[in-house]
């Protein structure tokens, strides 16, 4: 259980697991020892392999992050809560637009967890998760 | 808004804010709210949205009306026109009884074969007898779009195999009899059920049209609304008389010609087979202004702030080309010879915008019946119009065509969710499901 926890704080270091098969590009960099949780005998596989969809997905989504604000001057999008059968609360938002080969274009921007019970923590919680982001800068915190 | 939240959360953190039954009740209202901003701005799309189609969900509904105004962000709101149309369908049926008595009648016989097997099993050899084939009887559920009718429609289609099971039922044994006493259906109703859900078909195909596109634009969906009223009435039963008028009103008082959103009204004018309708012609109450006319005012204001949006773009271009010690030569390559200072760029540029809106209007004039072919399709014109000056009116035409006449394509998104979040994967964590989510999107997504 403890394990688990300290594993999860640490996730952005996981990133830099090495991966088993050769790399040669990566045999050319400097070589430094792993770290007793990158060493790999004692996390598990999902864990260990977490970053790899993670990163994937965030590359995929910078990507079309560009290709929107290159080619699409205005959009709209649509919204739908749902629950899913364990009671977890979700927010699905889509965008869409036209693209410039005047064919309709559709993408989704946004699956967003919505912690439920209605307790004055969780509110504390989202405010201090979502609130700052939306008074504040606006930047993209992608 | 974003100010008071802000200061009453710093509160919160001295501990001096008491918990009051507001929060509590409004605090999911909240989250959604939170949470649809953040996205919007995760993404910098904060500029580009115009319109927010969700369904009439009181929290949903609040939260974007607290985000389009507190937030300064011109998005405007829409409710998703299947949801519309069914409240429209169930209220028309709640308020004129003889229809809803028919339809309950239906219902009342449909429970009563499904409930017992003996009388569905004589059902069914009648059916072989008369038809050659079975016909399943349906159930009604109240989130089910269209069961009524659905329901409705299958007992007309096997009416006659109903009635003569009523009639073999009647000679069994006494229990049954009192049973069915009231059940079969008269030819007098017969023929009221016939008329009734004739009303009600176009309804029924509206929604099932709608639901199967895949992003269906307002644009597109305005023309059949306004079809759907307009059709002549053919009923000669009362009941089907009175539902007709019913729903025509409600129809009418949902998507209403006067006091249609800015972003709608610009989004029919920019579909050449909507803006070529009689109905553009028609007066607004007040001032005597047409439709057209103000769907020109609003559209020559777009042009003209894309054509800004334009210069600066160029400009910036310009000025990355030649890099920042060159600004006054950038400027001097850019500007028009015409353009002396702002308030001229501005009358210039009016003039360009009501140049190429007229234009458009005129070939609207010229041919209407031309622009049919482009009814389902309107981006495909804006495409096929490479005019010298038509870049900035394409423009708008692309970011107003865009929007959403249903929610259906969240729905359809958050049905998938429903598949992969299943009960054999119900502990996938949240960053997984999410993920997992993405990457079926990136597949459907086409540039």
């Amino acid at each position: 259980m403890h394990f688990n926890a300290s594993l999860d704080s640490l996730y952005p270091t996981l990133s830099a697991y090495p991966q088993r098969r050769i790399d040669l590009f990566k045999l050319q960099q400097p070589y430094t020892e792993p770290t007793w949780w990158q060493d790999g005998s004692s996390a598990h596989a999902r864990h260990r392999n977490q970053h790899i969809m993670d990163e994937s997905v965030l590359q995929k989504r910078v990507e079309i992050k560009e290709y929107l604000h290159q080619n699409v001057h205005h959009g709209a999008v649509t919204a739908h809560g749902w629950t899913s059968i364990d009671q977890r609360k979700f927010f699905g938002i889509t965008f869409h637009f036209v693209t410039p080969k005047y064919t309709m274009g559709s993408i989704v921007i946004g699956m967003e967890r919505i912690e439920g019970s209605q307790t004055a923590e969780s509110l504390l919680n989202a405010f201090s998760k979502y609130g700052r982001c939306v008074v504040t800068s606006r930047a993209s915190v992608l | 808004m974003c100010g008071y939240v802000a200061s009453q959360c710093a509160m919160r953190f001295r501990g001096l804010w008491a918990i009051n039954e507001w929060e509590l009740n409004s605090s999911s209202l909240f989250l959604n709210f939170c949470t649809a901003g953040t996205v919007v701005s995760r993404w910098g799309l904060e500029r580009k949205l115009i319109c927010a189609t969700t369904d009439q969900g009181a929290n949903i509904k609040k939260a974007l009306e607290l985000y389009r105004t507190d937030s300064e962000v011109a998005c405007a709101w829409l409710p998703c026109s299947s949801h519309k149309i069914q409240l429209c369908i169930n209220k028309a049926l709640d308020s004129s009884p003889g229809a809803k008595e028919v339809i309950e009648k239906c219902h009342k016989i449909s429970t009563f074969f499904r409930k017992n097997p003996n009388a569905m099993s004589t059902l069914n050899m009648q059916q072989d007898k008369l038809f050659g084939r079975r016909c399943k009887l349906l159930s009604v559920a109240v989130t089910r779009w269209n069961s009524q009718y659905d329901m409705a429609l299958r007992v007309l289609r096997i009416i006659d195999a109903i009635n003569t099971t009523f009639s073999m039922l009647d000679k069994g044994p006494r229990s049954e009899k009192a049973k069915i006493a009231d059940l079969p259906l008269s030819d007098q109703e017969k023929s009221a059920l016939d008329e009734v859900l004739r009303v009600l078909k176009p309804m029924a195909e509206f929604t099932h049209w709608a639901g199967q596109n895949e992003s269906l634009t307002i644009a597109q969906m305005y023309p059949k609304i306004l079809d759907m009223i307009s059709r002549p009435h053919t009923s000669n039963t009362e009941q089907a008389q009175v539902l007709r008028r019913k729903l025509d009103e409600l129809l009418m008082e949902s998507w209403p010609i006067e006091s249609i959103p800015d972003a709608v009204l610009l989004a029919m004018f920019f579909n050449p087979a909507c803006a070529s309708l009689p109905i553009m012609a028609r007066t607004i109450t007040g001032d005597g202004v047409t439709l057209l006319a103000k769907a020109k005012s609003l559209a020559t204001d777009a042009v003209v702030s894309m054509l800004r949006q334009h210069e600066a773009e160029n400009r910036r271009q310009a000025e990355i080309q030649l890099g920042a010690d060159h600004q006054d030569q950038a400027e001097q390559q850019t500007n028009n010879p015409e353009i002396v200072n702002a308030l001229v760029a501005d009358r210039f540029w009016r003039l360009q915008a009501q140049y190429a809106v007229d234009l458009y209007v005129l070939q609207l004039e010229i041919d209407p019946g031309m622009f049919k072919q482009y009814e389902d399709t309107p981006q495909r014109y804006w495409m096929e119009r490479r005019t010298a000056n038509a870049k900035a009116i394409r423009d708008v035409a692309r970011s107003y065509l865009c929007i959403q006449a249903t929610s259906t394509a969240s729905e359809r998104l958050l049905s998938k969710a429903g598949s992969i979040l299943s009960s054999r994967k119900a502990s996938l964590s949240d960053r997984n499901f999410v993920n997992i989510i993405f990457y079926h999107s990136f597949d459907r997504f086409k540039k």
